[in-house]
């Protein structure tokens, strides 16, 4: 009763025309038995959509962490997770080489020794560069040439110098054979 | 009968308690329906006038409370949570309705006033009739705040925490919704 003294004295004060029609009928109806129907029409609506309550808030009380997961374990979010392993695979299958690469040295200087080193290059001379195996050779049988003088080369002499390079199948097997296991180790390194 | 005796017996928290075992989960939220559901139809009714429109924002408010309620954790009453959802689910229909018929609030507000004339479940006079006009014509924060407090007489204290908004701001809506109203009857010429 005070409440509805306020809510009068509160409309008298802004606009006692709204106050006074308070008092009448406002009009709205519904249709007979409705209310008594609804709740059944509800429960139907409930079965028909399949409709399921949520877990409590509380995590601890029902299921504890599995009820966690559960509740973690959407549709968003599957998908979610989904889309950042494939992000995660696609990295690191672009950086799977490079990090190959980068680990071969200490590999190779850990565990082989030169007679595996001479053994492999004897098995595959012929998928070498020569300018690999030149790296490989002692400074004192290669040939003296500075950068500055490589560039100012004509094709000619580079073509000569080429076909210098180039060796026979037979020298390569009879050097390959006279180095020592600390040059074989640096060939293949 | 049974409802309206059911309603002055259930407390919140036998409704509650009976909500928590999955074996009286069904009969609490019977009993949850049978006290809540005149006082959420009437709010819903009087946002979106229509009793067709309020029966189906009345039945998604009670799926939404079905689906939340063990969700609810006591920080306020029952009753402000229930009315809560239902006030979003009528703005929400009402918002929906708007976008895809109208392009402004007038013309929202005579959607609605064009609806009410069509409801075979409302039988005001012209001046009820003007006067859900007028309501219908304030922006829908106003309206809730004008229906909770003028049909419904809701304190400020309790649709502060319905609304979320402080004490202040809902007189001043209230206030402002008023002086709109009376002027709407004003150019009626019926004051």
């Amino acid at each position: 009763m005070k409440k509805q003294d306020r809510l009068h004295d509160e409309l008298n004060e802004q606009a006692p025309f709204l106050n006074g029609l308070r008092k009448k009928s406002d009009g709205f109806r519904v249709p007979a038995d409705y209310f008594s129907q609804l709740e059944s029409e509800v429960f139907r609506q409930l079965e028909a959509i399949g409709a399921q309550r949520k877990p409590e808030n509380n995590g601890t009380v029902r299921g504890g962490w599995r009820l966690t997961l559960l509740q973690l374990w959407q549709p968003r979010l599957a998908l979610a997770f989904a889309g950042a392993l494939a992000v995660i695979l696609v990295a690191w299958w672009y950086v799977r080489p490079q990090t190959q690469n980068a680990a071969a040295p200490d590999i190779a200087a850990s565990t082989v020794t030169a007679d595996d080193a001479a053994a492999y290059l004897l098995d595959n001379w012929m998928e070498l560069e020569p300018t690999q195996i030149a790296v490989a050779m002692p400074q004192d049988d290669l040939p003296a040439i500075t950068l500055e003088e490589a560039g100012n080369q004509s094709p000619e002499t580079k073509e000569n110098q080429q076909s210098e390079l180039e060796i026979s199948t037979e020298d390569l097997e009879n050097l390959l054979r006279d180095m020592s296991d600390e040059e074989l180790k640096n060939l293949i390194m | 009968m049974h409802a309206s005796a059911s309603k002055h017996t259930a407390s919140d928290d036998h409704i509650l308690t009976l909500l928590r075992s999955d074996q009286t989960f069904d009969r609490g939220f019977r009993l949850l329906m049978s006290v809540y559901k005149e006082r959420l139809y009437w709010h819903i009714r009087r946002m979106v006038l229509v009793h067709e429109d309020a029966d189906d924002v009345l039945q998604n408010t009670f799926i939404k409370i079905y689906r939340g309620i063990l969700q609810f954790e006591g920080k306020s009453k029952l009753y402000t949570w229930l009315y809560r959802i239902a006030t979003n689910e009528a703005i929400t229909f009402l918002q929906n309705r708007s976008r895809h018929g109208t392009n402004s609030i007038d013309d929202a507000s005579g959607l609605l006033s064009s609806r009410l004339r069509a409801d075979e479940w409302f039988d005001g006079d012209v001046l009820q009739r003007q006067l859900q006009g007028a309501i219908a014509q304030l922006p829908e924060k106003q309206r809730v705040v004008f229906n909770l407090r003028y049909y419904e007489e809701m304190p400020y204290e309790e649709m502060s925490n319905v609304l979320d908004t402080s004490v202040g701001a809902l007189k001043a809506s209230f206030h402002h919704a008023v002086k709109k109203i009376e002027t709407y009857f004003r150019q009626a010429d019926h004051l």
